[in-house]
């Protein structure tokens, strides 16, 4: 009698675990400190202590990542708040209209893509030409690319891996032999 | 007597050399305030050579947002041209940014976007420099003029070292990517995960190496996507050869696993079509008629064939349709792999141009499928050789120019051929009593719904092929035997020769 009472705790508790595991791999992954907040200005010091401030975090929310994207796009971010950066890439069509998802938010690889795809204005193969820049499709170009690694929509970025794939985008934009040292 | 004139005035020529460095050196020793316009670069004090100890790093370009700190813990600056840096110096920049420093008298480094970099170590012991660059993040271009000092330089990144020594480089080590070493010119020392490759040659060109590779070769290997099924990827034999697999319907596909062409569909050619349509100098077909996947396998003994015969067949070099084996070291050649059809289908081995002369064994193996009769061909030089196997007793030895039989699912049936052909062996061994050569495909040998699927096919357009194609039924996914390890089916027996396993 008592050995089945053990089984019958040993095999709820296990159940519960794996409720509460399944539930929370669900969910999406927050960003409990802002670097946008912490470094919000437009100077040379504020962007670059934005950046390598950001390189040390573990996940990239969508706040900071939004902030980094139009640093990177025009130099600045002149909004004020999450509110706004995501008015503006939306009104410049790089962000979907339907997205709504908090500032704290760690920023998925597939949203960023689809941002992405829209800064370099790449059109992408056959399949992103019939379903368009989604997030799967913008990915998988990206990943084609070389400018983001090998990895499904639904993952999330650290600071480090924001920093580097911003620097990737550079690459695109700027003959990378304009940056070596002249002979 | 010129001779003696020079050496009148060597010794003045070396004492003026020799003072005026002495100048330049003493000159240069005494620090300069950071934006001294004396401070030029290239040509100024930052290419003149430095004293022993801590060298001066000078801020030649800056490019951006470019920031630069004294040492941990110090307050960032703006970066500036001709600002002077020091040993613990730490530099950082932005998007779209890079900023370059020298090293008098020969060393320039530049950092590229969103990096981070500390000079760790740049001094000078008489004619040694040791210079270390900690890079956290980012891409660090690093170029060394070995103007006659010994240099003791590397690049140090959280998870790869690159070591230089006169030369051009550049190291790029950002998550989420892996590190890569590339050499512009000379050689470089990439180490990554405790092992270290060398990146460049001595005045090589180009080269670039990834971390976890072997070197700049497998790298440009692993970089290299040459499209199987692209013409210019084939040689000129494959090409035709594929494009006759295509005109008589069969569909081109590619198999990344086994690494070779695939063929579905389609039909074998017929006997009077064979000779024309023969690739190499030594041909060894295999077609077949069933709805099956037959794989051709070819051995070889190299040597005189009848010694080889008589010493036992002692395998050499071995070509199978895929899985690494489609080449051999002799030139002999698969260029594709035939998976069959309702209209059976066809492989072949060929070597251009010279080929060995030996013993070879040819084999059919049944990978899936139906029963299904096959004929086996092999010609050298144009003309059809003999082929030995048992005969359905399987004792009595026997010969004929085209063999005929019937394969079982899962069985295979191998013959041998020297090459060239052994009078002795021709003279002795009977021929095969269904015939020299036996029957072997033409449009009667397929069933009349097939022949009339042929016939629709042989009296319309190229395009109007592909409906034979289309109807091929997939057949089930199959391990092929070779994936697993290679068979070989010409082993030595103790008779000698064993065709028949």
């Amino acid at each position: 009698m008592l050995r089945i009472r053990k089984h019958t705790v040993a095999a709820f508790v296990a159940g519960a675990c794996a409720l509460a595991a399944l539930s929370a791999g669900c969910q999406s992954a927050h960003v409990a400190h802002s670097v946008v907040a912490k470094f919000p200005g437009d100077d040379a010091d504020a962007q670059l202590s934005f950046w390598h401030e950001l390189a040390n975090h573990h996940l990239t929310s969508n706040d900071d990542a939004f902030h980094g994207i139009l640093l990177d796009v025009d130099g600045h971010d002149r909004s004020a708040n999450y509110a706004q950066r995501v008015a503006t890439l939306k009104s410049r069509g790089m962000l979907n209209a339907s997205f709504d998802e908090p500032a704290d938010t760690a920023i998925e690889r597939g949203t960023l893509a689809t941002v992405v795809v829209k800064v370099l204005g790449i059109r992408g193969g056959w399949a992103m030409l019939v379903f368009g820049d989604t997030p799967r499709y913008a990915l998988r170009e990206l990943v084609y690319l070389g400018i983001f690694p090998p990895s499904s929509p639904q993952q999330t970025f650290s600071g480090a891996e924001f920093v580097g794939v911003i620097g990737k985008i550079d690459d695109s934009q700027i003959s990378v032999a304009a940056n070596v040292p002249s002979r | 007597m010129k001779g003696e004139v020079y050496m009148r005035y060597l010794p003045l020529a070396i004492s003026f050399v020799f003072v005026a460095c002495l100048c330049l050196t003493t000159a240069y020793a005494a620090d300069a305030p950071l934006a001294a316009p004396a401070v030029a670069a290239p040509s100024g004090p930052t290419s003149q050579p430095q004293s022993n100890g801590s060298m001066k790093i000078y801020i030649t370009s800056v490019n951006g947002l470019v920031q630069v700190r004294d040492g941990e813990g110090q307050p960032w600056r703006a970066a500036a041209v001709q600002m002077l840096i020091s040993q613990g110096a730490e530099l950082r920049t932005g998007p779209h940014s890079s900023v370059t420093c020298v090293i008098p008298p020969d060393q320039t480094f530049t950092l590229d976007r969103l990096g981070t970099v500390r000079v760790e170590q740049a001094a000078r012991n008489g004619n040694k420099i040791t210079t270390d660059l900690i890079m956290k993040y980012g891409r660090t271009h690093y170029d060394i003029q070995a103007a006659g000092l010994e240099h003791e330089a590397s690049i140090i990144s959280p998870s790869s070292t690159l070591a230089v020594r006169g030369t051009t480089v550049s190291l790029f080590d950002q998550p989420p990517f892996m590190p890569e070493a590339i050499s512009f010119t000379g050689r470089a020392a990439f180490t990554y995960n405790r092992a270290t490759v060398s990146v460049g040659r001595k005045n090589g060109a180009f080269a670039k190496a990834l971390a976890g590779t072997s070197g700049a070769a497998e790298t440009a290997l692993n970089q290299t996507v040459v499209d199987p099924r692209y013409a210019p990827s084939l040689s000129s034999a494959d090409q035709a050869l594929l494009a006759s697999e295509v005109a008589r319907g069969a569909v081109l596909s590619y198999d990344p696993v086994a690494n070779i062409p695939v063929v579905s569909g389609g039909r074998p050619q017929f006997d009077s079509e064979l000779p024309a349509g023969l690739p190499g100098s030594l041909d060894l077909v295999l077609r077949w008629t069933g709805n099956a996947d037959l794989a051709l396998e070819v051995g070889l003994d190299k040597g005189d064939p009848l010694t080889n015969i008589l010493n036992g067949f002692q395998q050499g070099e071995f070509l199978y349709p895929g899985y690494g084996y489609q080449n051999s070291p002799s030139g002999g050649h698969i260029p594709y792999a035939d998976v069959g059809g309702p209209t059976g289908g066809e492989e072949i081995a060929y070597w251009s141009g010279a080929f060995p002369t030996g013993l070879y064994g040819i084999a059919a193996q049944s990978i899936s499928g139906a029963a299904t009769s096959f004929t086996f061909d092999v010609y050298a030089n144009g003309s059809l050789v003999n082929e030995y196997y048992f005969a359905s007793d399987g004792v009595t030895l026997i010969k004929s120019t085209q063999v005929t039989r019937t394969l079982q699912p899962g069985q295979n049936f191998a013959a041998l051929v020297p090459v060239p052909a052994v009078p002795l062996l021709e003279g002795v061994v009977g021929d095969d009593p269904a015939g020299n050569p036996n029957p072997g495909i033409n449009a009667g040998s397929f069933n009349a719904n097939i022949q009339t699927a042929l016939a629709s096919i042989a009296g319309s357009s190229q395009t109007s092929a592909r409906p034979a194609a289309q109807t091929v039924t997939a057949a089930p996914p199959v391990i092929h035997p070779i994936a697993a390890a290679p068979v070989a089916h010409f082993l030595p027996t103790k008779n000698g020769i064993r065709v028949n396993r």
